[in-house]
């Protein structure tokens, strides 16, 4: 696993200076396929099923954007659409939110009702993307794991390991806004861990391509959370969060429940990972 | 009295700012995709002997066409607006050099940049040298400009019309 450890994590250290100079911008598209060329430099390549029913799963985060809105309604009321856009186009334009034109938030809000519209092309794109990673994460590094710690113990390690490789960009800002704002990097990794299980629980239903799906649902429609409330504080409302964690907590319960179901039903074991996936090599 | 002047290195690494995040990240997206898809799903080696001198041949082509007019920059261009006069050296992709004028001969106008496009015939992206346009004033002529200007001097001298923009150059910086 050692080739692995070093591909998938030396490679985004490598991009950091590159990324820091001169922004994250595609660097990050790249950075996503490190776990997958860290699996080919570690010589353990395997070739999922390309299924089309499994990419059903990219629709399946909508459930956790909907946990993290009514953990957070508990809370703060929701306060529409137009402070989180705001609130972004200022962090993005580097000015302050009051002075963002008023015309400018209403385009954006616009835009965003109209992104029903390209969800056929986001769910590829964002899938496509999404499986650099999950070849690596879900396909290569669970099953290992699970091994020695059963699939829920091994998703919840992964997550761990998962969120701690996101640490190049969330440095560089990414999901908090904050250049080198270390907190982002413990968060983050709370993050992956709660929603680890999930994503395992997803991998052993519908596959890596699967896996990549509901990954991509999770970048495409976490932005969503913002439209009923800005990220202030970003550590608290935030999809990447506390309150985007707490999201996950019922669907990552019902996941472990499901997971263990299948291990105690001898449908999956901890020594072994679904054949349909791994068959080919 | 205000002055803004390039070397030719400031004019490599402005392109490099350009290169590495808008040129060079999206090649080496698209070489790791497709080595990681060829090799999960057996795809006949794309990346063989053979290919390689072409590969190192179109990178090697990128690099002349983004790099390679700036070898032939002058080693110092800009401009210097102000205490009555106005000098214009810049001496590549037609904007003249050594042009030294009395404020006096020329007519100035201030246009906010956030109130025109710029056409351009020349080089770009962050900083314009050459013929520039701007719409919708319609106003045509030589010059240098870049993306960081917040004014831009549109000055119409006896023989030339000079369209001139940078950091910090505004009518308070050139008249106080």
């Amino acid at each position: 696993m050692i080739r692995f450890f070093l591909v998938a994590f030396g490679l985004p250290w490598l991009l950091f200076p590159v990324m820091y100079l001169w922004g994250v911008g595609a660097w990050a598209l790249v950075m996503m396929f490190t776990p997958a060329l860290g699996v080919i430099a570690q010589g353990e390549v395997y070739r999922p099923e390309l299924r089309l029913r499994d990419f059903a799963a990219f629709f399946y985060p909508l459930a956790w954007v909907a946990a993290s809105v009514a953990v957070t309604a508990l809370f703060v009321p929701p306060s529409g659409p137009e402070a989180g856009i705001r609130y972004l186009l200022a962090r993005v334009l580097n000015m302050p939110a009051e002075e963002v034109p008023r015309d400018v938030v209403d385009v954006i809000i616009t835009q965003n009702l109209l992104v029903p519209l390209l969800i056929p092309l986001a769910m590829l794109v964002n899938t496509f993307f999404a499986f650099g990673e999950e070849y690596g994460w879900r396909g290569y590094l669970t099953p290992k794991l699970a091994k020695r710690l059963g699939w829920v113990g091994a998703s919840f390690v992964v997550g761990a390991l998962w969120g701690l490789w996101h640490a190049p960009v969330l440095l560089l800002g990414h999901n908090f806004f904050e250049k080198f704002w270390w907190p982002s990097v413990p968060l983050f990794m709370l993050f992956c861990a709660a929603s680890s299980p999930v994503l395992t629980w997803v991998y052993l239903r519908h596959g890596v391509w699967g896996a990549a799906a509901f990954h991509g649902g999770i970048n495409a429609f976490a932005g969503t959370y913002f439209l009923l409330y800005p990220p202030e504080p970003t550590w608290l409302l935030n999809p990447a969060g506390v309150m985007g964690t707490a999201g996950w907590i019922p669907l990552t319960l019902y996941a472990i429940w499901d997971i263990r179901r299948m291990q105690n039903t001898g449908r999956i074991n901890a020594d072994a990972t679904p054949p349909t996936q791994h068959s080919s090599r | 009295m205000y002055e803004y002047w390039l070397s030719r290195w400031d004019i490599i690494i402005i392109d490099t700012q350009f290169f590495v995040p808008y040129v060079l990240a999206p090649i080496a997206l698209i070489f790791v995709v497709i080595y990681v898809v060829s090799r999960i799903y057996n795809i006949r080696k794309p990346l063989t002997r053979r290919s390689l001198p072409w590969l190192i041949i179109v990178f090697i082509s990128i690099l002349l066409v983004i790099y390679g007019p700036d070898l032939t920059a002058p080693e110092r261009m800009g401009f210097a607006v102000g205490g009555g006069r106005l000098v214009v050296d810049v001496g590549w992709w037609g904007v003249p050099s050594g042009k030294v004028y009395n404020l006096s001969d020329c007519s100035l106008e201030w246009i906010n940049a956030s109130t025109t496009r710029i056409w351009k015939v020349g080089r770009g992206p962050y900083v314009i040298i050459g013929m520039i346009t701007l719409m919708p004033q319609g106003v045509k002529g030589y010059g240098m400009v870049t993306s960081d200007a917040e004014w831009i001097l549109v000055a119409r001298c006896p023989d030339a019309i000079y369209i001139l923009g940078g950091p910090g150059l505004s009518p308070r910086v050139v008249y106080d």
